[in-house]
């Protein structure tokens, strides 16, 4: 009896966390309240799953860096203090724990930089091209162009266009002055309208 | 998206420079005198037009983009690794602030037992001459023994071992207390 009403009250309190500030859930995550973290989980888990996708590249690494982050961010709490947006400072443990991650790993990088990028994209099991022409999906050929721009330039088109991140909050995540993170999107965009052109090139060859 | 692929596929040559400022125009971060002059530019320059219907394609088709997910038991699986651990405590409550109090103290006082020595031995009355024959009330050689022999410094220096004892008990004797032996 007492064990079903201790049960309700924590049901109850989580219902009222569904709707309070992530301020108030990091708050009662301090105060003891271990299971309230579950629900910034939940509403952070696919911004943070999809950014670490677009860094390390496959969807078992980014389920990996993402769980290591939000264990990192846990064990941390404490060291946020409501500066900056909760999202911002959950960001800069996952950009720093998917460049790690990368680096551990060394993680062959499709990047317009490496010699033969396009060579290495069309040797693979379901060429790009076809891909367009068998998908017709916008998202599917932006995905596709993410995932062969450089982590870092990925990461930043990400920030700006997913995780709608102001220029200031994406240099805060990137530890980079504001005009380093503007010049970086801006390259990142240039590269993504290389690769989409490249491709479209293939496409009407086709 | 054809159609981007299209206007993508012609090749021209619009400057870096111009592309920076079309973009800065479509995330609305260009000044007012800026937006001015690409609006006038883009309604009258048939290459402008083009570059900025293509560009703000792009720029909708990555804001169209959706979210990948994890695995359904993504947030199951957070939370049961979550409850192996504890919140680490502050990372600014690792540095304790009397250390460095301490420290600086330490040198404050060694550096005013040595000015203090200096003072004493400065013969103000009759001047010396030094190795390089110019004529001064300091005597170095004098000032060097005295601070060598002194026995303030040595006494300085008996009083830190001491404390350095002192402060490693305190530690070990801690350190004990929170991990006792079994």
């Amino acid at each position: 009896m007492i064990c079903n009403l201790f049960n309700n009250r924590i049901v109850l309190s989580l219902v009222n966390m569904e709707i309070a500030s992530d301020i108030e859930i990091v708050q009662a995550v301090l105060k003891g309240n271990t299971k309230a973290y579950s629900i910034l989980v939940d509403r952070y888990q696919g911004y943070v799953f999809t950014l670490a996708l677009r860094v390390v590249g496959t969807r078992e690494d980014a389920e990996e860096v993402a769980q290591d982050s939000f264990i990192k961010a846990y064990r941390s709490l404490v060291d946020f203090r409501g500066d900056s947006k909760f999202s911002t400072w959950l960001y800069t443990i996952v950009n720093r724990t998917s460049l790690n991650f990368i680096k551990k790993k060394k993680h062959q990088v499709y990047s317009l930089d490496s010699d033969g990028v396009f060579d290495a994209a069309n040797s693979l099991a379901t060429p790009l091209a076809a891909n367009i022409l068998e998908q017709k999906n916008q998202r599917a050929v932006i995905d596709k162009a993410i995932s062969m721009l450089k982590p870092e330039d990925a990461e930043v088109i990400t920030l700006f266009y997913l995780h709608e991140q102001s220029l200031e909050e994406i240099a805060h995540i990137l530890g980079t002055e504001i005009n380093a993170a503007k010049v970086r999107l801006h390259r990142a965009r240039s590269r993504l309208r290389e690769i989409m052109e490249k491709y479209y090139q293939s496409e009407l060859k086709n | 998206m054809k159609s981007l692929g299209n206007n993508m596929h012609e090749k021209n040559d619009f400057a870096a420079a111009n592309e920076t400022l079309l973009w800065r125009f479509i995330d609305g971060v260009a000044t007012e005198a800026e937006k001015i002059e690409i609006e006038i530019l883009i309604s009258s320059n048939l290459q402008w037009k083009e570059k900025y219907a293509e560009l703000l394609q792009l720029n909708e088709i990555l804001r169209s983009t959706e979210l990948d997910q994890p695995s359904v038991r993504f947030t199951k699986n957070v939370m049961e690794q979550v409850t192996q651990y504890r919140i680490a405590s502050s990372t600014s409550g690792y540095v304790n602030k009397n250390i460095f109090l301490f420290i600086g103290g330490l040198f404050l006082s060694l550096i005013l037992i040595c000015f203090v020595l200096v003072l004493q031995n400065i013969n103000w009355q009759n001047t010396t001459t030094d190795s390089s024959g110019i004529q001064s009330p300091v005597d170095a050689e004098k000032i060097s023994h005295a601070i060598l022999n002194s026995n303030h410094i040595f006494l300085w220096i008996a009083a830190n071992v001491i404390l350095g004892f002192y402060f490693i008990g305190k530690y070990l004797a801690g350190k004990r207390k929170h991990h006792p032996v079994v």
